[in-house]
């Protein structure tokens, strides 16, 4: 046996056909020439002449084989449905074992891939290569890069989250606007409209089943045309036995070698860059954004960076000549670089290529930069998009003690730190402020007219009301009607000028008061206190409640008061007492018939009792 | 067994000149063939091979002979080929229609009856709202449509399956008329704000700017049509019901997706 491995090993090394082309040795015809397949086999990628395109080529084999082993490794773990992709992507990111730097080298690799395919069709345009073989090994390449793109697309629906989804939404939109043949192949690429469980399955199918096979099938092409061209250029050398082919190992496995480090500095720097210009706080592929809600607005969706240039585009063509940057352009493109081959055969025709190529590739260039520095300097999109990585990281931190069936869309929806902002915003922020912000972060640009709820009903909320220069500010009673009312009557009357004793009790009643509302981040203010000091303090706070500062004149405090006039300072704040107010203001326990304007949200049924709840939880914390 | 070892055609173990190396190739293989022949398990595997070929050639040579020969075994060689033919076809057809079909599947050879272009089950008018919930003073508000909807084999009970924009109009009439529009832009779909200050629609994906009406408000609006105005219906004197229907985008027709 070792004695069989020896003899191999010799066979190998002393082959004597090394340089030979496979075509004489079938013609020769004896049998001993298939032993010598192995060296053959070695030696037979190794190009004839010594130059850098056999570098380019076995970088793009290199990074495809990354591509499916990490692709493989993903595929263990990935289930395509509408309830289950985001899940499953969470869990490979999340639980298993490197899974993370799986994801993140194969969703890289394609970047970098994308650039080195675009690099290699630019490098064949530079040397004239391009023209080999009447431009097959240049349409060759064409058709990897459009595979490549074609699945890198159908790579980032997959994990259908916010981003994949929206990308992927607005890019059916635009597919099937373009005329003809348009709305079909919208509809054969997107699987189902809405989409939904069947735009994943198609595009796993896609992405998985049908595209790497074809990239194989390319690249056997690609081998097929490298047999061609050695053994013609073998026969030429024949000829002329006494001139050397230039190329050595050395110099090939040096150059070959320069590529791959190179490739694989790419990839590692085009994580760097994901971390230094796409907020990433991680190396690897960019974080999981929310789960994908057709419901919701994306305002940052963005398609991927090798289409932004497209994306500038259409905002030059208004109206109806959108079809010019959809359609005709790109198609004009693709026809130009198609027909590069023919119309370079020219002297002129090669020149014209390259100064056309040349400014193809610096509008491309400016375009793409134009749309990136725009959003890279804009304060909406990037509270936008700081809020959809939040949201992603928050929807990740739910899922840790498992996800329901229904997906991890239905946890992040019952989930007040991430809806009550959206409802907030959405219901609260027309006439309220949260921190001075609608909860999203974004300033309104009206003045409020309502108070700012940040922190409702703490110690800190409650001093401001009862400091007479800022009840009537914006923050408070402000932009309200109550800002005649009686109790900004009483605090400009009554809270002024306070000797330090009184000032010692109204420091106690407001903590009694906020007590009331037992708020999770005041856990020491609480009417259960084991602080035996707290509690005789907060006892004390409610009798000045009560008679020093007479507010049972107006308000009901625990006991039964049927000349109340103002809200049931009962509970004031607590969860119960903020969700009965929100459902009807204008209840006789709050405002009665002297509310404002706040609409009774569950009455009116603008928001249900879930709703509701989570504005309060989110308030609450 | 000999083993031909040394430099021989200055091909030695290391040599990285190709060149050389394949320059006395002529020569060398002939000689090496002594050995290899005599290696009881490359003969096994030479005779394999041609046993094999031998095999496939008197194939041919019987099909060839079939012209006029009708001996029983011809015919059944005939009958087979056929059969192995005619099967093959049906099964390549069998196997690319299945492809097809479901490659096309999108395109409504098969169409899931009970849901409409916008996921929505049951009928075309959906409510919404209220009256007194739409802003009293003469601006829009968003407003999810809820409903059951279907995708493909999950049902999601009352979801909101998109947004739509709803504005009365014009203010303090006793019946306000109540207008609606689809918020998703009729640009490129993505989804429409609206801007407060402005008092207009804006779609911040590709700058595309709308009036209050919804109307285009000069021809430099990147969309090539107005936003998708959506039939309301006034049921019970204060439900808010429309018809949610989805538009075909980036036309300057407003065409319903079937």
């Amino acid at each position: 046996m070792i004695n069989l491995l020896k003899e191999l090993w010799r066979e190998w090394m002393q082959s004597p056909d090394r340089n030979r082309p496979p075509d004489d040795q079938t013609r020769s015809g004896h049998k001993s020439s298939r032993m010598t397949g192995i060296s053959h086999f070695l030696t037979y990628w190794l190009p004839t002449h010594n130059h850098w395109g056999f570098a380019w080529i076995s970088s793009i084999a290199g990074c495809l084989c990354l591509l499916a082993a990490t692709g493989f490794g993903l595929w263990f773990f990935y289930s395509p449905s509408a309830t289950s992709a985001w899940e499953s992507v969470y869990f490979i990111e999340n639980h298993v074992g490197m899974g993370h730097w799986i994801r993140g080298v194969h969703y890289l690799t394609a970047d970098v891939l994308i650039l080195m395919l675009v690099g290699y069709l630019v490098y064949q345009i530079a040397t004239k290569s391009y023209l080999r073989n009447g431009g097959l090994w240049f349409f060759l390449t064409l058709g990897l890069l459009g595979c490549v793109m074609f699945n890198s697309l159908n790579g980032l629906l997959l994990p259908w989250d916010q981003q994949g989804y929206w990308s992927t939404r607005i890019r059916m939109d635009i597919t099937s606007s373009l005329p003809v043949l348009g709305p079909y192949l919208a509809k054969i690429l997107a699987g189902s409209d809405p989409m939904g469980h069947l735009s994943l399955t198609r595009s796993s199918v896609f992405h998985m089943g049908l595209i790497p096979p074809a990239l194989v099938a390319i690249f056997c092409g690609l081998a097929g045309l490298h047999a061609v061209n050695r053994s013609s250029a073998q026969q030429k050398q024949s000829t002329s036995p006494g001139q050397p082919v230039s190329a050595t190992l050395s110099s090939l496995i040096f150059k070959t070698g320069i590529f791959w480090f190179g490739t694989l500095l790419a990839i590692a720097l085009m994580g760097v860059f994901h971390m230094g210009f796409g907020g990433e706080d991680q190396w690897g592929a960019p974080h999981l954004k929310a789960p994908a809600d057709p419901s919701s607005d994306y305002p940052i969706a963005r398609p991927e960076w090798y289409f932004l240039w497209l994306f500038q585009m259409l905002k030059f063509f208004p109206g109806e000549s959108m079809v010019i940057g959809t359609a005709f352009i790109p198609g004009l493109l693709t026809a130009f670089i198609v027909f590069m081959p023919l119309t370079g055969r020219s002297r002129w025709g090669h020149r014209i290529n390259g100064v056309l190529g040349l400014l193809v590739m610096s509008v491309i260039g400016a375009l793409s930069a134009k749309a990136f520095l725009t959003d890279l300097w804009d304060e909406k999109y990037r509270i936008d998009r700081d809020r959809a990585m939040a949201l992603g990281k928050r929807a990740v931190v739910l899922s840790g003690n498992g996800i329901p069936v229904q997906g991890a869309l239905a946890l992040l929806k019952q989930d007040p730190w991430s809806q009550g902002p959206e409802l907030f915003a959405k219901h609260c922020a027309s006439c309220h402020r949260h921190q001075g912000h609608d909860g999203l972060n974004n300033i309104p640009s009206e003045d409020p007219s309502a108070p700012d709820l940040f922190h409702f009903a703490s110690i800190g909320w409650l001093t401001g009301l009862l400091t007479p220069d800022q009840i009537d500010s914006p923050a408070y009673f402000g932009g309200t009607a109550f800002k005649n009312g009686k109790m900004s009557k009483f605090v400009h009357e009554e809270l002024i000028n306070l000797g330090p004793e009184k000032q010692l009790a109204l420091k106690e009643l407001i903590q009694a008061l906020s007590a009331q509302a037992a708020l999770p981040y005041q856990p020491n203010i609480s009417l259960h206190s084991s602080d035996p000091e707290m509690a005789a303090s907060i006892q004390r706070g409610q009798d000045h409640l009560v008679d020093t500062f007479g507010c049972v004149d107006c308000h009901v405090f625990q006991l039964p008061h049927e000349d109340a006039t103002a809200v049931d300072l009962t509970g004031y704040g607590s969860r119960d007492w903020l969700i009965q107010f929100i459902s009807n203001p204008g209840h006789p326990k709050f405002y009665g018939s002297k509310n404002d304007r706040m609409p009774a949200f569950l009455e009116e049924k603008s928001l249900t009792i879930d709703q509701i709840q989570l504005v309060v939880d989110w308030l609450r914390n | 067994m000999r083993v031909t070892a040394g430099p021989r055609n200055n091909c030695y173990p290391g040599s990285t000149r190709m060149e050389v190396c394949g320059s006395g190739m002529a020569n060398g293989s002939w000689n090496d063939l002594a050995w290899k022949e005599s290696d009881p398990f490359q003969k096994y595997a030479i005779d394999v091979m041609v046993g094999m070929s031998t095999n496939i050639e008197a194939m041919g040579q019987h099909k060839e002979n079939t012209s006029g020969d009708h001996s029983p075994t011809t015919r059944r060689n005939f009958a087979g080929v056929a059969l192995l033919l005619g099967s093959t076809i049906l099964g390549g057809m069998g196997v690319l229609a299945s492809f097809v079909v479901s490659l096309f599947h999108p395109l409504g050879l098969r169409k899931l009856s009970d849901t409409s272009s916008t996921g929505a089950l049951n009928e075309p008018f959906l409510f919404i709202t209220t009256l007194d919930l739409i802003p009293g003073d003469g601006s829009a508000a968003m407003f999810p449509v809820i409903s059951d909807s279907k995708d493909a084999w999950t049902r999601h009970p009352s979801r909101s399956i998109g947004n739509i924009f709803l504005r009365k109009s014009p203010p303090s009439t006793e019946v306000p008329k109540v207008l609606a529009w689809n918020a998703r832009c009729p640009h490129a779909g993505c989804t429409i704000s609206i801007r407060k200050q402005e008092k207009d629609f804006f779609c911040f994906c590709h700058e595309s700017r709308f009036s209050g009406d919804g109307s285009l408000p000069d021809g430099k609006s990147h969309s090539p049509r107005a936003m998708d105005s959506l039939e309301v219906e006034i049921r019970n004197q204060f439900e808010v019901w429309v018809q949610f229907q989805q538009f075909q985008v980036g036309t300057k027709d407003k065409k319903p997706v079937a």
